[in-house]
């Protein structure tokens, strides 16, 4: 299994490399376009807000997945081992349930607005949150195996 | 569900060790399930909060500071800035706090000081017989200047919180980030008499020295002054002004030979990682913030807050013990986001200037990067130094004399902030 999730993580990696360069040239061209041509585009604008987004979203899982979230720890630090371990449990579930819950929430968007389109390059809502659905799908299947693993005393480690 | 039943699962779900992000988001997610709010609210000021050009500096910065890292910067910097001040006693201390400046200069996070600077700084002031824990202190406690020079993370992202121009609040951490090292400096020279402190260079630098030096070190420097020149000229917003940074860290990791294009990956793995860990916290707590808002908190710690005064002198100490106790134990992101929407509005009404108390938010915050329990920098500066976390905390104490100092000034003179964004947008 971890191979499997180890390749996934590496794929979403791979993806939001490509937007995070996406945002880059966007705001680039933007400055030349505008310095140089005097022809600013909303297109390029909207672009990199939404290569932000995609590439947020995108690299949530693998923090989920490598324990890279900014915790708080001073609590856990004091905790015995076996503690320890029930409580990665009860906090991998809640990122779970976290994560579940927001796969309804964009659920409940698309089921009115999928195809509302964003303003400049008229990209319907349905197209918008891919990036958003496969982060937050791939952070639920990653801190279900998070959690199977604390309950079996073994680590998910990348 | 009420607002206070809403923070009070926040701390419990933050003190269990849950993502700092979800511990704002799950406790949203149940109040909108118990109001009977539809779900899509939390997914579209999610991403709504995350949906903004301002925002696109975040990536851009850390990139940036990054490609400049990978490009062997650091030493060239550290070099350049014993040549500043190494000649003084207790040199290496300064030239630490120097280097901090300028690096501050060029990178937006404390961490990413402490991480890119640290270790050299550190191992040059081992050669010298520092004590561990006073080089440790040092490096620390200089680190707190890096997010008030621009360019300045926390700073962006205050900005979206009150929406206010980032653009002025970069340009409003110039003379509060030298009056901070100045203040560190200070207190390095008496350090530096009374525990004997040596020279940080014995020998006077000949010419050739300094021209190699300044040759070596130039390429570098330009980089803040770049930032500085296109923001102070109005030519570039603060993300575009991140963007021609990229572009020269590129260039200039390229003219060094120092970037292969593995390590540039490995530059943007570690971007995206730092970016999605800021800002999924900065998502989760513009839901969190709304819920608060919904619950009319804000208003009535606003109301609490003008009722004890509406002097500002008042109101700003009540602010700057809330801020110093709030970043001690939250992280500065998520203290920012839920903390702009409450302190904000009342000391807008006894007169406080929002790019003002931006500045002051912010370098209590990065003080508490300092203090314990959850003191980030000395948490990442204790395996460098080899020391137990228990005794840098313990030898970064005296260092916050200086801070508060810096402080006080920085909160009751606020001219200090302002007199460079006024003069510029004026």
């Amino acid at each position: 299994m971890n191979t499997t999730l180890k390749k996934i993580a590496r794929g979403y990696e791979a993806v939001a490399v490509l937007f995070l360069l996406l945002l880059f040239f966007s705001v680039m061209i933007q400055i030349i376009m505008r310095n140089v041509f005097h022809a600013g585009s909303i297109k390029l604008e909207e672009l990199a807000r939404f290569s932000l987004v995609s590439l947020v979203f995108l690299m949530i899982p693998t923090l989920t997945l490598r324990k890279q979230h900014i915790i708080v720890d001073i609590v856990l630090l004091y905790l015995p081992q076996k503690i320890k371990r029930w409580v990665s449990v009860v906090t991998q579930a809640l990122v779970l349930f976290f994560g579940l819950y927001v796969l309804w929430a964009v659920a409940t968007i698309m089921q009115f607005n999928w195809n509302v389109r964003t303003p400049a390059l008229a990209m319907p809502n349905v197209v918008f949150y891919i990036p958003i659905t496969l982060g937050i799908v791939a952070m639920v299947v990653f801190s279900f195996a998070g959690m199977i693993a604390s309950l079996l005393n073994k680590e998910v480690l990348l | 569900m009420s607002g206070s039943l809403v923070i009070s699962l926040f701390l419990f779900l933050l003190a269990t060790g849950l993502p700092i992000a979800v511990s704002m988001g799950l406790p949203s997610a149940l109040y909108l399930i118990m109001a009977n709010i539809p779900p899509s609210q939390l997914i579209q000021r999610m991403v709504t909060s995350l949906n903004s050009f301002p925002m696109l500096a975040v990536p851009l910065f850390i990139l940036a500071a990054g490609l400049m890292n990978s490009s062997g910067i650091t030493e060239r910097l550290f070099e350049f800035a014993k040549l500043l001040v190494g000649r003084m006693k207790g040199g290496l201390a300064q030239v630490n706090i120097v280097a901090s400046l300028i690096f501050s200069g060029i990178s937006g996070a404390a961490l990413a000081d402490v991480g890119g600077l640290g270790n050299i700084e550190i191992e040059a002031m081992d050669k010298q017989n520092y004590p561990k824990t006073h080089s440790a202190a040092i490096t620390a406690a200089s680190a707190v200047i890096g997010p008030i020079f621009p360019p300045s993370i926390p700073l962006i992202i205050y900005g979206a919180a009150a929406e206010t121009s980032s653009m002025r609040l970069l340009i409003a951490g110039i003379f509060p980030a030298v009056i901070i090292a100045m203040a560190l400096m200070v207190q390095v020279g008496f350090r530096a008499r009374k525990y004997n402190y040596p020279r940080g260079v014995e020998k006077k630098y000949s010419v050739s020295e300094i021209l190699t030096i300044v040759k070596r070190g130039l390429p570098s420097m330009l980089m803040p002054l770049i930032m500085m020149v296109g923001m102070l000229s109005g030519w570039f917003s603060p993300t575009e002004v991140a963007a021609i940074a990229v572009t020269y860290a590129l260039i200039l990791s390229f003219a060094y030979k120092e970037m292969s294009f593995r390590s540039f990956f490995k530059t943007c793995l570690s971007t995206l990682q730092s970016t999605a860990s800021v800002l999924f916290i900065v998502a989760s707590a513009a839901i969190f913030a709304w819920v608060l808002t919904v619950e009319q908190l804000p208003q009535q710690a606003s109301a609490l807050m003008l009722s004890i005064s509406d002097n500002p002198v008042v109101l700003l100490i009540l602010a700057n013990m809330i801020l110093l106790l709030a970043g001690m134990f939250l992280e500065s992101t998520a203290a920012i986001m839920v903390l702009t929407p409450i302190l904000l509005p009342p000391l807008m009404i006894a007169g406080v200037n929002p790019v003002h108390f931006g500045l002051v938010m912010v370098f209590n915050l990065m003080i508490g990067m300092i203090t314990p329990p959850v003191g980030m920098s000395v948490y990442m500066l204790s395996p460098i130094v080899g020391l137990p976390v228990g005794k840098v905390f313990k030898a970064v104490l005296p260092f916050l004399a200086s801070l508060l100092v810096a402080l006080v000034i920085l909160t009751y003179i606020p001219q200090i902030s302002l007199w460079l964004p006024n003069l510029i947008f004026a």
